[in-house]
């Protein structure tokens, strides 16, 4: 990062090769719009080589950065919400619910296991949706949490700094989240772990 | 050893323990307390459900084109700031002589000027005029390099300073457009003039008449400064109103001369709220275009 600071482009193309999965795979779920995120994916970067300077190395980068992407997609959500057209563009944007919600959560690509059955592939790929959807219904900070936690593997302290919660507060949010999405796969028929 | 702990303060060890963050202690006095709650014991293989739910879901990966197409936003934008850095470089190097130099020309042409107010120049008006508009121009163009050596929230002062320009052109052609040699003269006389003086007293019009004075370029400020709304509206959009003000206050106290301080002081408060006023309206304007453009 200190390389990065400095003006390096090879740092910044290692920073950008290591994060940029991550910063995509936490919009997409949390938001479940392919072309927004697509649009936030570079606003993210954008922001966070303006703001590069004042990184402090003493915080963790992922904290940092996750805090960047954080306050962005408030940004956007604030700004679609101020725009009375904006719900009806990214409906029209976005054909039908089932083909956002597929492709975010990322239900298993149909080539991945040769010996799957067709049964198995089409039962992993509901269970997929439904964790879309799932998440998609969580309040904006519970769904934040989880995936920060689930699927980025940051710490409570962490992600607390991130949204802005304490450490105790990031994990009743987290409490919440796992309850909610747990009640609303049961809901869905999909309450069986395999 | 288990006592000191409640039920909730178990059920938030239970999501540590999802992610495996407990320590080795911590570990074992929750299987203790879970192995005896059943309530704990509920939520915890729910929460394990939940949890696992999400394992086998793949990562999500960008798809290429959209990593190439941030990656060059990137790169793009460090291209241009390494061209930027190194223009700036260049023109540092002139920068302190001009700064200098321009401090001396305006040193000189106020000078020039005041010999002239004081022992009463035989100078016809337009040629008064003529000084006056040589010496705002010179103070601007030596607070134009000032600025353009300070940088706040990333950007440099010049371009709000060269928005500034536009104030003093302002008042540089209401000065010579009207008859008398000072602006707030021609509205104590003018229409409007006398009816907030009736209204609001001497200080009063003066503020009114300030207020007026400083809205119009604060606005154009904030609003025209392009870069300058980029990333913190408000922060930027005040920062060229406050140097628009400090670009007006030397042409306010050259025009007010014959009036009292109190008159003075209430022109130069009306020019900070009026610059301050346009400052808001215009950054609201930009949120709104912003916010129309987004859609």
């Amino acid at each position: 990062m200190a390389a990065y600071q400095g003006g390096s482009q090879a740092a910044f193309e290692e920073l950008f090769d290591r994060y940029a999965g991550s910063v995509y795979g936490f919009l997409v779920r949390r938001l479940g719009d392919v072309a927004l995120t697509e649009d936030l994916h570079q606003e993210a970067f954008l922001r966070l080589h303006r703001a590069r300077k004042s990184y402090d190395p003493s915080r963790p980068f992922r904290a940092w950065l996750f805090s960047i992407v954080h306050n962005l997609l408030n940004d956007a959500l604030r700004m679609r919400k101020r725009s009375p057209f904006a719900e009806r563009r990214s409906e029209r944007s976005n054909p039908s619910s089932d083909e956002k919600l597929e492709q975010p959560c990322g239900g298993p690509p149909e080539a991945a296991d040769d010996k799957a059955s067709p049964e198995r592939i089409l039962a992993a790929r509901e269970s997929g949706r439904a964790l879309s959807r799932a998440l998609s219904a969580l309040p904006a900070d519970e769904a934040t949490v989880l995936i920060l936690a689930r699927f980025e593997g940051l710490s409570y302290d962490d992600i607390g700094s991130v949204v802005g919660r304490s450490p105790t507060a990031t994990r009743q949010l987290a409490y919440r989240a796992l309850k909610r999405v747990r009640a609303e796969l049961v809901a869905a028929g999909h309450g069986e772990v395999e | 050893m288990t006592e000191r702990y409640t039920c909730a303060d178990y059920r938030a060890w239970l999501v540590d323990a999802l992610s495996e963050s407990l320590d080795d202690r911590e570990e074992a006095l929750l299987q203790a307390h879970i192995a005896g709650c059943n309530g704990c014991a509920d939520a915890s293989s729910e929460l394990r459900a939940s949890w696992d739910m999400f394992r086998d879901l793949p990562a999500v990966e960008p798809p290429p084109r959209v990593q190439d197409r941030t990656r060059s936003a990137v790169l793009s934008l460090m291209a241009e700031e390494k061209a930027a850095a190194g223009r700036r470089e260049w023109h540092d190097v002139g920068l302190a002589p001009l700064a200098v130099l321009s401090a001396l020309l305006v040193t000189a042409a106020t000078l020039s000027l005041l010999s002239g107010l004081i022992w009463a120049s035989t100078l016809p008006q337009g040629h008064m005029f003529f000084c006056a508009a040589i010496f705002t121009g010179l103070l601007v163009g030596a607070f134009s390099w000032i600025y353009s050596a300070t940088t706040v929230n990333g950007v440099h002062l010049d371009v709000a300073a060269r928005v500034g320009i536009l104030a003093l052109t302002i008042t540089v052609a209401a000065t010579t457009a009207c008859p008398e040699f000072q602006v707030l003269a021609w509205w104590d006389r003018s229409a409007m003039g006398r009816f907030f003086t009736r209204m609001l007293g001497v200080g009063g019009s003066s503020i009114v008449f300030g207020f007026g004075y400083g809205l119009f370029p604060g606005f154009l400020a904030a609003l025209f400064g392009g870069r300058l709304l980029a990333e913190r509206p408000l922060a930027n959009g005040l920062v060229a109103g406050a140097v628009v003000f400090l670009l007006a206050t030397p042409v306010i106290y050259l025009q007010s001369a014959p009036f009292t301080s109190g008159v003075i002081a209430s022109w130069l408060a009306g020019t900070a709220a009026g610059a301050l006023c346009g400052v808001l309206g215009a950054v609201r304007v930009r949120q709104r275009v912003d916010v129309a453009s987004h859609d």
